[in-house]
């Protein structure tokens, strides 16, 4: 093998540091001593091994192509979209009362760790959201809708208004799961939407 | 309460790069003529492109999605009237970094103080980055399968996941990876007008 013809993916072993440092030595004098052909092809890989560094491609949110899909159907039907339904689902279970009717002492927010478990339901879905407590006193909130009567849009988008804060959640999965953590108290309203319905909820976590 | 809501919401992971066979110009036609199939092709292939654009541009995820996505409503709006289809990696870059700054621009508004809070963009950001980030995707593209994922999984994944995780992705051993991609970098580096040794 001539010296200007070290295999590619043994230069990419020595770019990236891989070879032992014995192998490492040879390839790198092996490259100095090198024709042009040989160190533009170094060149070529150290450019490209340094822009992919500051360009990675992140993974995008499920809630966008499940859109996207609807924005296409919508364009090819003509016409607007219909604006998606508001919907206030109906409380139908707090682990708060539970533990009242059980005689649990403690007031209505606890000790870091404790959970609330809430649950909600209407024609169209039932909402699940389990909040709990953080060492600092903050909160996590993760929630999962799950529809019903129909092939809904599976993936939600949240918001969550806390401590006089809104967040935003983009980052639901196609099981209708969402999430936010260190959310200030209280928790005072929560929305969801897929699109075609806005769940709407009022929280009423975490006030002293 | 039974149920597994306390497991992490998260995007899929590991996923790789979807490749159709078709190209964009063929894509975009077949677009034109209210092809669906061929509408999720399109956005499968540059939904990346568009949110890393918003994200590298000091977007937060919320809004990186909301550009990514009126990015893409833009390209539905304006595929009757596209002078270039053969281009449209360029273009989508182009419209979503516009619509990054602009809300960029909207938040600093927003705030009192006049600052935004963002992150800084990278000089890599700038157009000399950006024609290359574009020319290297549509290499990536026309370098077809399994290059594309491999490459993608090996520098472009910020997860960096492990050859070893690789070789399971690809159904190949781990050995086979360093190999592999030496020869898919020479046919990319030869796709960018390079000379491929």
């Amino acid at each position: 093998m001539r010296d200007d013809e070290i295999a590619c993916a043994t230069l990419l072993d020595w770019l990236e540091g891989r070879l032992p440092d014995d192998a490492s030595a040879a390839v790198a004098e092996r490259v100095r001593n090198g024709g042009p052909d040989l160190r533009e092809t170094v060149g070529w890989l150290r450019e490209f091994l340094e822009f992919t560094r500051t360009h990675w491609l992140h993974d995008v949110p499920p809630i966008v192509g499940q859109s996207l899909r609807e924005a296409f159907d919508q364009h090819r039907r003509g016409g607007e979209a219909p604006a998606p339904r508001r919907i206030r689902p109906t409380l139908l279970f707090d682990s708060r009362s539970e533990r009242e009717l059980v005689g649990v002492r403690g007031g209505p927010m606890h000790r870091a760790g404790d959970v609330i478990h809430l649950a909600y339901t209407c024609p169209d879905a039932d909402l699940l959201l389990d909040v709990t407590v953080r060492p600092t006193g903050d909160l996590d909130l993760a929630g999962q809708v799950f529809g019903r009567g129909g092939p809904g849009p599976p993936v939600f988008e949240a918001t969550v208004h806390a401590g006089g804060r809104t967040s935003r959640s983009v980052d639901g999965d196609d099981l209708g799961r969402f999430r936010f953590t260190h959310q200030p108290v209280p928790l005072e309203r929560l929305t969801a939407t897929n699109g075609d319905i806005v769940l709407d909820v009022a929280l009423d976590v975490g006030r002293p | 309460m039974d149920t597994d809501i306390d497991q992490r919401a998260s995007t899929l992971s590991g996923t790789t790069t979807h490749v159709s066979a078709r190209s964009d110009a063929e894509l975009l036609q077949a677009c034109r003529e209210g092809d669906a199939a061929a509408w999720g092709d399109l956005v499968r292939r540059y939904e990346r492109l568009v949110f890393s654009v918003a994200l590298r541009n000091g977007l937060p995820r919320p809004d990186a999605a909301d550009v990514t996505q009126s990015t893409f409503l833009a390209l539905l709006e304006s595929m009757g009237s596209m002078k270039d289809d053969h281009r449209l990696s360029s273009w989508l870059m182009t419209v979503a970094r516009r619509k990054a700054w602009r809300l960029r621009a909207r938040a600093a508004r927003e705030i009192p103080n006049g600052t935004d809070g963002f992150r800084e963009g990278t000089a890599a950001d700038g157009v000399q980055g950006w024609e290359r980030e574009a020319d290297l995707y549509d290499a990536l593209v026309a370098l077809g399968s399994p290059c594309n994922e491999l490459l993608h999984g090996l520098y472009l994944d910020p997860e960096e996941p492990s050859y070893a995780t690789l070789a399971r992705r690809f159904d190949r051993s781990v050995g086979s990876i360093g190999p592999m991609r030496g020869r898919c970098l020479q046919r990319l580096r030869g796709l960018l007008g390079e000379d491929a040794r």
